[in-house]
């Protein structure tokens, strides 16, 4: 299947995905499940820079037209993280063979599982810290916010490394 | 000298990014559930009709928590019927300054600083923007977007929303607010520091403001504490559980016109 076309169903199936749990799954007030920013975080790092902050932003505000929530929260906290992501990759990915990693999703098949995770990790603390602090922003109170962000990140990554090793390793082949 | 072309591009990038944050938070400082409701509100009557149908499946397999509900208001009312025949004062209570339309709720959500619910009435049923929506045991939002079948209730459970309440036999009044911390909490301030409040008092709608009726019951007094030297701040136990909510009341007041232009002219 054509590259972009296989991005585009896969990021229209994140965001049904993300809208149904938005709809039918609630944990724990304290975590907010967000799959969508794993869309974000496989996209190749030979993509155009400035078109992958576009479309982190309009990701985000899709999934803010169509689930709960505040509209423009989703989408400043995935623009945030889209604009810190090379600096996060330069950083994290094995030095001296970044070209390998040019044209291929960030996914277990491409990317070693602890480097994987390291990425994440970095990506959703950029991604829930702009979220929280602007959802919270009329309440804010240290220790809560330092909690919700805990819990957060923890599950979130959990759930990003089942997505990856469940589906989308085979996905993306 | 010349510029790399690499640093204009990272200065195109950071520009880029700097104007789309401040559209989301531009976005986000005007309440965007609202502009979100106005921008696709074809498709959330479709969404409506949907969650409609899940509301009916999810009443279905809650009837007994709902017969509970429903013997707890009988005895509440009967109770204050009791009341009304032991003192019969008014005497013509086709005058009543308060009607109620009863709706279904078939959407809710809690679980956010921006709570919402929508209700199964809109302007075909008589239900305005702005009117109060309440239970016999608490006091669930305001409407605020209203189209012919459905309205959108800013839920109580909101950061913004305040509701003006009184607390046990003082009669001491201030803002109730909800604590985002969770949905069963709230807190009743700037209640004067000399009064004797003790947890278990009830904390009750004071009636000063025309979106809700007096006396409602709201809440159960958990612990107070002082804040700034003057007033207390009291943690306030909600009575009505947000999660389980099935039906609601919105409360149209008979005398808003009157009282709103009498305010306008007091302060022209």
């Amino acid at each position: 299947m054509n590259r972009a076309l296989k991005y585009s169903t896969l990021g229209a199936i994140m965001i049904i995905c993300q809208i149904l749990l938005s709809e039918y799954v609630n944990i724990w007030p304290l975590v907010y499940i967000a799959i969508f920013p794993q869309f974000i975080i496989l996209l190749p790092p030979s993509m155009n820079r400035t078109l992958y902050m576009l479309t982190a932003f309009a990701l985000g505000l899709c999934i803010d037209l169509l689930s709960d929530g505040i509209m423009g929260l989703n989408a400043a906290a995935l623009t945030a993280m889209a604009y810190v992501r090379p600096l996060v990759l330069k950083f994290t990915l094995p030095k001296g063979n970044l070209d390998n990693y040019e044209n291929v999703p960030l996914i277990p098949r491409t990317v070693e599982i602890p480097t994987l995770v390291l990425i994440t990790v970095l990506l959703l603390t950029v991604f829930f810290t702009i979220y929280i602090l602007m959802d919270s922003a009329a309440s804010f109170t240290l220790g809560y916010t330092l909690l919700k962000l805990l819990a957060c990140i923890t599950a979130n990554t959990l759930v990003s490394i089942l997505l990856n090793l469940a589906l989308l390793d085979k996905i993306l082949r | 000298m010349r510029i790399p072309p690499s640093l204009l591009f990272g200065l195109g990038r950071f520009l880029l990014f700097i104007l789309l944050e401040a559209a989301c938070l531009y976005m986000v400082s005007n309440n965007g559930i609202i502009q979100r409701y106005r921008l696709i509100g074809k498709l959330r009557e479709v969404q409506g009709f949907f969650w409609e149908k899940y509301a009916a499946i999810d009443e279905y397999t809650s009837l007994r928590q709902t017969n509970e509900g429903l013997a707890a208001q009988n005895a509440l009312l009967m109770h204050q019927l009791q009341i009304l025949k032991e003192n019969p004062t008014r005497e013509d209570t086709t005058k009543a300054p308060y009607t109620f339309i009863t709706a279904k709720v078939i959407r809710n959500t809690v679980g956010s600083s921006h709570n919402y619910l929508l209700i199964d009435k809109g302007y075909k049923d008589g239900v305005r923007e702005d009117m109060g929506v309440v239970t016999p045991i608490g006091v669930i939002g305001i409407t605020h977007t209203v189209s012919a079948n459905y309205s959108y209730i800013l839920s109580f459970l909101n950061t913004s929303q305040q509701v003006s309440a009184k607390v046990g036999e003082t009669g001491a009044f201030g803002p109730l607010s909800w604590n985002p911390h969770s949905p069963s909490m709230a807190i009743l301030a700037e209640i004067p520091q000399h009064l004797q409040i003790n947890p278990g008092d009830t904390v009750r709608t004071s009636g000063y403001s025309s979106f809700f009726p007096p006396d409602i019951p709201l809440g159960i007094v958990e612990n107070s504490h002082i804040v700034n030297g003057v007033h207390l701040n009291i943690d306030v136990r909600l009575l009505q559980d947000f999660r389980s909510i099935k039906h609601v009341m919105v409360v149209e007041n008979n005398n808003r016109k009157e009282i709103d232009l009498l305010v306008k002219e007091a302060t022209e």
